[in-house]
């Protein structure tokens, strides 16, 4: 019900372009994880290998020990939801779900029905008059009802409102705990949906820039904050991803090798030492992007 | 398991008759009337002296086909392949059910004859089919269409997994199973040449048939190895 993802040298070429370079990984099952990236790092790719869209032009994939594209045994345990929705426009909302209903294997339509409600979704409007926020909100209905053993979130919640992705947090992380199974959630929104991920992967330009535990990545940093003076002596060495001033206090948001004893001699000089985003360490982990490709 | 029984196949297949009953009711519905207005016309401006079904009743309906084929790949694919089925899945039921809706419009096409031959037959003594051809024009008509839903469906195929330009240009090659399929099973037509070198009787039919039964099966050949490996692209929004 949880099935295990292994990737191992993956490559995948366009005509024009490499998509993916020799990506290698492996996702327990049963977590749910964070898959970061700029613009055009290869995550809708990766995501599209992993859910049998598309062949890999090298290397392997395994999903639950089996080769996800065109695998019969694979594909009813995947469910892809994606910006662009994969349904018949033409339709009305209630015939979408009844076409799900009849192709998820594990398709819960009561559960269905309680997020048509919190999302508001009109059944009876044709999917091409919903606005592009509902027509989201539809796609997070598929994909969280569809109870999928991997479940994939490709930037699926695009247009929907603040309270509306809040409830699709909600939504996830309860439905998740109940139901346990594999969740990939790739998002630019990364602040607003951090604390749900057990681990990230961030890729930048088709290659693997790092694979850890959240909470483990969040400790490569920290904010740290005291008279400007300490700040800059504990901080000297360490790359600075950010700095502010308040008078003689001064935070600074650092990344580098911060152990245990480096944490215990700051606190004792005083300083504070707060977590740093998520967001912050991405964006210092994936920045050097001018570099040749 | 057997491919064609198995429960995502006929999930699909179900899914497809269910998809299109409306527009094949509708289409036929508005078919019938145009055919009876052009056959009341017909017959008032100048005398019933030909089968009106033969001109336009086969032939017009085979378009439709087509349409159902291109939209099969353009429209429905994703969708199945986004829901846990398999493209092999999909060509299989996309292929039970055209077998299905071509064998109902074969149906339909010789209902056309026998409501004709019943209407007119009294005024059109020498009527073009006879009731012992029906079996083999039959037989003629499934094929023909089954050729015209095959090339919809490649070349709606071609154009789903090389784009506009190059589907513009493989065109040609969607269009041979129905031209080749033509060719061989329509004996008024261009397949003349073929009966007059085969020999006008029933071996030229039999040869027609397995080369109209080729012209299929090489179309669906052609559709699976368009699909198989074909990615799912994400629609522009």
């Amino acid at each position: 019900m949880t099935p295990d993802i292994e990737v191992r040298n993956l490559h995948l070429r366009y005509r024009d372009s490499v998509a993916i370079h020799d990506l290698t990984f492996t996702l327990d099952g049963g977590k749910i994880y964070g898959l970061l990236g700029r613009n055009g790092a290869g995550k809708t790719s990766l995501l599209s290998v992993l859910a049998g869209f598309r062949l890999a032009s090298g290397g392997a994939v395994r999903v639950g020990g089996e080769d996800p594209f065109d695998n019969p045994r694979v594909a009813p345990q995947t469910c892809f939801v994606r910006e662009t929705l994969d349904f018949v426009e033409s339709v009305r909302v209630r015939d979408t779900l009844a076409f799900a209903r009849r192709f998820r294997p594990y398709w819960d339509a009561g559960y269905a029905a309680k997020l048509v409600e919190r999302f508001e979704l009109p059944v009876g409007r044709r999917v091409t008059a919903l606005s592009r926020g509902m027509r989201s909100a539809l796609g997070v209905t598929l994909g969280l009802a569809s109870r999928a053993p991997l479940t994939i979130f490709d930037e699926a919640y695009l247009g929907m409102d603040a309270p509306s992705r809040y409830a699709f947090y909600e939504e996830l992380l309860a439905d998740y705990l109940a139901y346990p199974r594999t969740v990939i959630l790739s998002t630019h929104l990364i602040e607003e949906v951090a604390a749900l991920f057990e681990e990230v992967v961030i890729i930048d330009r088709g290659r693997l820039v790092v694979h850890a535990e959240a909470d483990d990545l969040r400790s490569r940093g920290a904010a740290v904050t005291g008279p400007a003076e300490a700040v800059d002596r504990f901080t000297a060495g360490l790359t600075v991803l950010g700095e502010q001033w308040l008078g003689t206090t001064k935070s600074a948001t650092v990344t580098g090798p911060l152990d245990e004893p480096w944490r215990r001699e700051a606190r004792a000089a005083g300083l504070e030492l707060g977590p740093v985003a998520l967001q912050d360490l991405f964006v210092h982990l994936t920045k050097d992007r001018e570099g040749p490709r | 398991m057997n491919q064609l029984t198995h429960p995502r196949v006929r999930l699909v297949v179900r899914d497809l008759v269910a998809g299109h009953r409306l527009m094949a009711g509708l289409y036929w519905a508005i078919f019938a009337v145009v055919y009876a207005g052009l056959n009341i016309g017909f017959g008032l401006t100048h005398g019933v002296n030909t089968s009106v079904w033969q001109l336009s009743g086969g032939q017009v309906p085979r378009y439709f086909l087509s349409a159902v084929g291109i939209l099969l790949t353009m429209l429905r694919l994703p969708v199945y392949v986004a829901h846990g089925v398999t493209r092999r899945q999909v060509i299989l039921g996309g292929s039970v059910f055209a077998v299905l809706i071509c064998a109902l419009w074969t149906a339909l096409t010789l209902l056309g004859y026998g409501i004709e031959y019943a209407v007119v037959v009294p005024r059109l003594p020498l009527y073009p089919v006879s009731l012992g051809q029906v079996p083999g024009l039959g037989v003629v008509v499934f094929l023909l269409d089954l050729a015209y839903l095959y090339s919809g469906w490649l070349l709606g195929s071609l154009f789903y997994r090389f784009g506009v330009r190059a589907g513009i240009l493989l065109t040609p090659v969607a269009v041979l199973p129905s031209v080749g399929a033509e060719f061989a099973l329509n004996v008024d037509w261009n397949s003349q040449p073929l009966h007059f070198a085969l020999g006008n009787g029933a071996p030229a039919l039999l040869a027609s048939l397995l080369l109209g039964l080729v012209c299929v099966a090489v179309g669906a050949a052609a559709v699976y190895a368009v699909l198989r490996t074909v990615p799912i692209r994400l629609r522009s929004a």
